[in-house]
């Protein structure tokens, strides 16, 4: 899945710091990447306690015993702002925001190499989410992390990311470092996203975003470019052509007309 | 405790409501005396009996007297050969009791690993043989795998008997007859709580957190997808004794199904009422220990449990 982030070009050619993955092997594979989900509850097994969860991945990848444990257990939990005394409750005696710092001692108890984090603040609180946000910034500077963090909210993206990379039906249009594309993206799709974002301003005039409609069916992609029957520039070879992954000097962006649009 | 107290009272109602129905049912069916005595009996032996067995006081008398006797533990005597009705019932139990037990566990071991596999292959050639194997198993009636296995293996093969209790030879096709409806039961429930077990985030979590798929059965789907399993269990006790009856028929094998049936038709009221009270117990009971198991299995239903603070 990793793999495939960048259409069809490994993110990672297969190796993590020169050793290669081993896609095979579920306990190999769990040493280097965890994941972080959406729904902080229920995915956490109902009947397992909370030391139960984050046992298991030191007992089965590292083969730790009872004192290691333990030992690992406690500076994970004062790392993620858990009390011990959480550990023998079930998953649904937490809130969302507990759960989901659960979920991150749960990934971090495998000490990964990169984490990917699929909407990870989502269903929370928007008060809780700033504090699981600040959490994973501080986490990941502390233990020289990767995430990958798939999001919808921009807003959380510019705020933990270094890299951006936006996709569309299931491809990557355009890649750039955090400021570069947020000072001006490149893609027609990647500048109708930014324009969507609201701003909480209520003096903020600002042009009104593009309508461009419903999305295509992903099953059933359009030609050429897919963004191309809800793109204001799309011309005849959009309709015809699917746009390379082009080079831009540190960043990268799918589309035929980039040059001109930025 | 509130819980134990609420589920007493039910118990409760629900026995008082077996007993009047069994007490009244029967005796609206006929007059016992007629039944059981012969045809040509005169009518003062015919009063003596009926004055005997008290049935010529009102049927109100009759009820009220009934229950005193069941506080002081006394079932009344059978009319059919004057011996205690409660020692007549208890000295069946165990047969029935081994035949049960034996059919639930032939159930399980067959029912449980089949449904486990069809939801693991779901919609693959294998989950169709198992479900559509499973359709038949429990759309053929019991008695007529009965006769069919009798058939067979008794008088065809001559390898085991037909009739009896003893041997554990005896005890195979009962079991077998019994078991193989429930089994496909259970292999149909089963297989629809695994597969909505599977898909379930937390799977998806044990998997990212490289957990082997044997790891991922035994410890993430089994447990959760056995809570609902074992809930229809409890209930299932009470059919698989509405069964063994017919089975225990076919079979002649000497357990309380058999000697219901055989009171019924005789009339022997108080056999009848005991066995009705003692199988009314069996499903209530049944059901209380579900209940207890489902805490077990299930921590968000574990009663007082604690919930952690905001």
């Amino acid at each position: 899945m990793v793999k495939k982030t960048f259409q069809g070009r490994p993110l990672l050619p297969g190796k993590i710091e020169g050793k290669a993955l081993d896609n095979a092997d579920p306990a190999a594979f769990g040493r280097m990447i965890q994941y972080v989900f959406q729904d902080p509850i229920s995915s956490l097994n109902p009947r397992k306690t909370i030391r139960q969860v984050i046992e298991a991945p030191l007992k089965r990848l590292y083969g730790m015993d009872r004192a290691q444990r333990a030992a690992r257990i406690r500076e994970i939990f004062a790392a993620v702002n858990l009390r011990e005394e959480f550990l023998d409750r079930y998953p649904h005696e937490f809130s969302g925001g507990q759960a989901q710092r659960i979920g991150i001692a749960r990934a971090l108890a495998a000490s990964p190499r990169i984490i990917i984090l699929d909407e990870p603040v989502s269903a929370l609180d928007v008060s809780i989410q700033a504090q699981i946000v600040n959490l994973l910034v501080d986490l990941q500077a502390e233990r020289g992390l990767t995430y990958v963090f798939v999001s919808h909210d921009l807003g959380v993206v510019r705020h933990i990311s270094d890299r951006v990379a936006v996709m569309y039906l299931g491809r990557v249009v355009e890649e750039a470092p955090k400021e570069a594309f947020y000072d001006g993206p490149l893609h027609p799709y990647a500048r109708a996203l930014l324009d969507a974002v609201p701003v909480p301003d209520p003096a903020s005039r600002r042009t009104q975003a593009v309508r461009l409609g419903d999305p295509p069916n992903p099953a059933n992609p359009p030609s050429g470019c897919r963004f191309h029957p809800r793109c204001p520039f799309a011309t005849e070879i959009c309709r015809a052509e699917a746009p390379a992954l082009r080079d831009f000097g540190g960043r990268r962006a799918a589309c035929h007309h980039a040059e001109e649009i930025s | 405790m509130r819980w134990i107290t609420i589920k007493t009272l039910r118990a409760a109602l629900t026995m008082w409501l077996v007993v009047t129905f069994v007490f009244f049912v029967l005796r609206a069916t006929g007059d016992p005396a007629a039944i059981l005595l012969p045809d040509d009996i005169d009518q003062a032996t015919l009063e003596f009996y009926r004055e005997k067995w008290g049935l010529t006081a009102p049927l109100w008398e009759q009820y009220v007297s009934y229950w005193k006797a069941l506080f002081h533990g006394d079932f009344g005597i059978s009319f059919r050969n004057n011996m205690d009705a409660f020692a007549l019932v208890w000295e069946r139990v165990p047969k029935t009791a081994l035949l049960g037990g034996t059919a639930l566990l032939i159930a399980l071991v067959i029912g449980m690993p089949l449904g486990i596999l069809a939801a693991l292959y779901k919609d693959s050639w294998l989950d169709r043989v198992i479900m559509t194997t499973a359709v038949f198993g429990f759309s053929m009636p019991n008695f007529f795998l009965g006769i069919l296995l009798i058939l067979i293996f008794s008088l065809q093969l001559r390898m085991l008997p037909s009739s009896g209790s003893g041997t554990a030879a005896h005890l195979i096709m009962p079991a077998l007859t019994l078991g193989t409806g429930f089994a496909a039961q259970i292999a149909r429930y089963t297989r629809s709580s695994m597969i909505e077990v599977l898909i379930r985030p937390y799977m998806r979590t044990a998997r990212s957190k490289g957990a082997g798929p044997m790891r991922r059965l035994a410890q993430h789907a089994l447990p959760n997808a056995s809570v609902p399993v074992v809930t229809i269990l409890g209930f299932k006790v009470g059919e698989l004794l509405g069964w063994a009856v017919v089975t225990e028929t076919v079979f002649a094998w000497p357990g309380i199904g058999r000697l219901l049936t055989h009171s019924v038709a005789v009339r022997d009221l108080a056999v009848v009422q005991c066995i009705m009270i003692i199988l009314a117990l069996t499903m209530v009971f049944s059901n209380m220990i579900v209940d207890l198991i489902y805490g077990w299995l299930d921590p968000r239903v574990r009663v007082g449990a604690g919930t952690a603070s905001k």
